[in-house]
């Protein structure tokens, strides 16, 4: 039976939810705790496949939950309650971190409808979700309103980032200051954590919110990834569009979520055996949405936008290229206008797997009415 | 070139929403034959014979071989790995296959509209009769 976890530092408020829990889904083993510590041991002993934590409690927070809880099952979905936050906020969580997040007053639907969520499969794609740790913390710490230095240690190196009530006001590292250390940081791929509460940076260095910050560290990690894989700097900023080209339109981010919320499952029908990347194209780069950065669906993204965008006749606001070999596949597709792009690999077992890719694939090229329904 | 030139014009008034279609030399860029719809704006000039000969053997699809080769073992030592492309803009599809060893490239451009799967067979089933007048 599947197992949840909950944790709020208001006993009466996790009574209540566990017994409306335990009555309506009988299904899925329901555990309560007030105090973060236990709820953590608890973790330790039998990582559960949901944990729904309060942010703010006495003595360990619901981030520091979080933290060790995800050290010890670094994949475990996370639901974080608080009454912080907007809509907004919500999502970019949502979005980026793989955690989910409820404002207070908590209504039942809500969190059933979170943890069923978080239960479900992840729409049969291959390939990893990315789960980056780092940008989950920031952004927690800058929701939570927190006010201290995140220290962050990674062997001989030694990060800090300061809040000031969830504003990112001074970061350093080795060398460097404000914003350029911030980005160094980001680059860490694993580390310890610590946060000083109420510990006060001694100058402001870095004036960008935090979303910015994160946007931008966004920006510069494709760029970095593209001059891995050996491809120009215009593959990874923005969609390449001619020097004459129209400025990009500005998609909302929701509404380039909502698009691949819906997509996500036919696409996973369409290629069943495809690494896909999906990304949101924005006026400052790609911002991945579901994907492996590390692989040749994102090379193959990267390559199409790089080579077409601008340069055929219509191809630069939408198009596809799919390059076809004997035994594999890749195929990039976007859209500029929905702020979509997709990057898809297959490897191919026969000729009768090319012409099934073919043909599952044509219903997202051409006029693509997936986009306009 | 004439033989070919007819051809190309054989292709495009053959299949339902073909544009254009044409042989391009990958080792120049060049577009050594074609022949367009004349009632249709023009899709396959300097300009897209030199992108598409780019998307087949430029750089960056060379390094995209190179990843592929690098992670599968199995993929061929060298030569192109991708012997097909089909590019879809906002009107066109442009298919296009390696003939002659890798040396040149067919290229047929048809509406938005058309039959994927047919365009492709239309494409294929010219190939032996360009091949032939190429060598």
């Amino acid at each position: 039976m599947r197992r949840v976890i909950l944790v709020d530092d208001e006993e009466t408020l996790v009574w209540t939810l566990l017994r409306q829990a335990r009555s309506t889904r009988p299904d899925i083993a329901f555990e309560g705790f007030t105090d973060p510590l236990q709820a953590l041991e608890s973790i330790r002993r039998r990582p559960p496949d949901v944990l729904v934590t309060d942010l703010r409690m006495p003595g360990v927070s619901g981030i520091d939950l979080l933290v060790a809880a995800r050290h010890t099952a670094p994949n475990l979905p996370v639901i974080i309650v608080s009454a912080y936050g907007t809509p907004e906020v919500r999502a970019e969580i949502q979005r980026n971190s793989g955690v989910q997040f409820l404002e207070k007053p908590l209504a039942f639907q809500a969190l059933v409808g979170a943890v069923d969520r978080a239960l479900a499969p992840r729409s049969g794609f291959s390939g990893a979700i990315d789960l980056p740790l780092l940008p989950d913390l920031i952004q927690i710490y800058a929701i939570g309103q927190s006010t201290g230095m995140l220290r962050i240690v990674r062997g001989l190196d030694r990060g800090e980032i300061y809040f000031l009530s969830g504003e990112i006001t001074h970061a350093v590292c080795g060398g460097l200051k404000g914003e350029p250390a911030f980005h160094q940081i980001m680059r860490w791929e694993g580390g310890v954590f610590g946060m000083d509460n109420g510990t006060l940076a001694i100058e402001r260095t870095i004036d960008l919110s935090w979303q910015e910050l994160l946007l931008e560290g966004c920006r510069l990690d494709d760029e970095e990834q593209a001059a891995r894989m050996g491809l120009g700097p215009r593959a990874a900023s923005a969609i390449g569009p001619a020097p004459t080209d129209p400025p990009l339109p500005v998609v909302p981010e929701l509404q380039v979520d909502a698009l691949w919320a819906r997509l996500g499952p036919e696409i996973a029908k369409a290629a069943p055996e495809a690494v896909v990347v999906a990304a949101a194209i924005g006026a400052r780069g790609l911002r991945v949405l579901h994907g492996p950065k590390e692989s040749l669906a994102f090379a193959a993204a990267l390559v199409g936008i790089e080579q077409v965008g601008g340069r055929l006749p219509g191809a630069g606001a939408q198009g596809a290229v799919e390059w076809m070999a004997s035994d594999c596949a890749a195929f990039v597709s976007w859209d500029v206008s929905a702020g979509l792009l997709l990057g898809i690999f297959e490897e191919l077992s026969g000729p009768s797997a090319a012409a099934r890719f073919r043909s599952n694939l044509s219903r997202f090229q051409g006029h693509r009415p997936w986009l306009r329904s | 070139m004439t033989n070919v030139e007819d051809l190309c014009r054989d292709v495009v008034t053959s299949l339902d929403g073909a544009v254009a279609f044409g042989v391009i030399d990958l080792a120049s860029g060049v577009l050594l034959a074609s022949h367009q719809d004349p009632g249709a704006p023009p899709v396959l000039g300097k300009t897209a014979a030199a992108v598409l000969t780019d998307l087949l053997r430029g750089p960056h699809v060379t390094r995209l071989e190179q990843l592929v080769r690098a992670r599968r073992p199995s993929a061929g030592a060298s030569g192109p790995l991708f012997n097909e492309l089909h590019v879809t803009s906002e009107n066109t599809h442009h298919f296009s296959k390696r003939i002659n060893g890798g040396r040149a490239a067919v290229v047929l451009v048809t509406r938005g509209t058309t039959s994927i799967g047919m365009a492709w067979a239309q494409l294929k089933s010219a190939i032996p009769r360009v091949e032939a007048q190429l060598l």
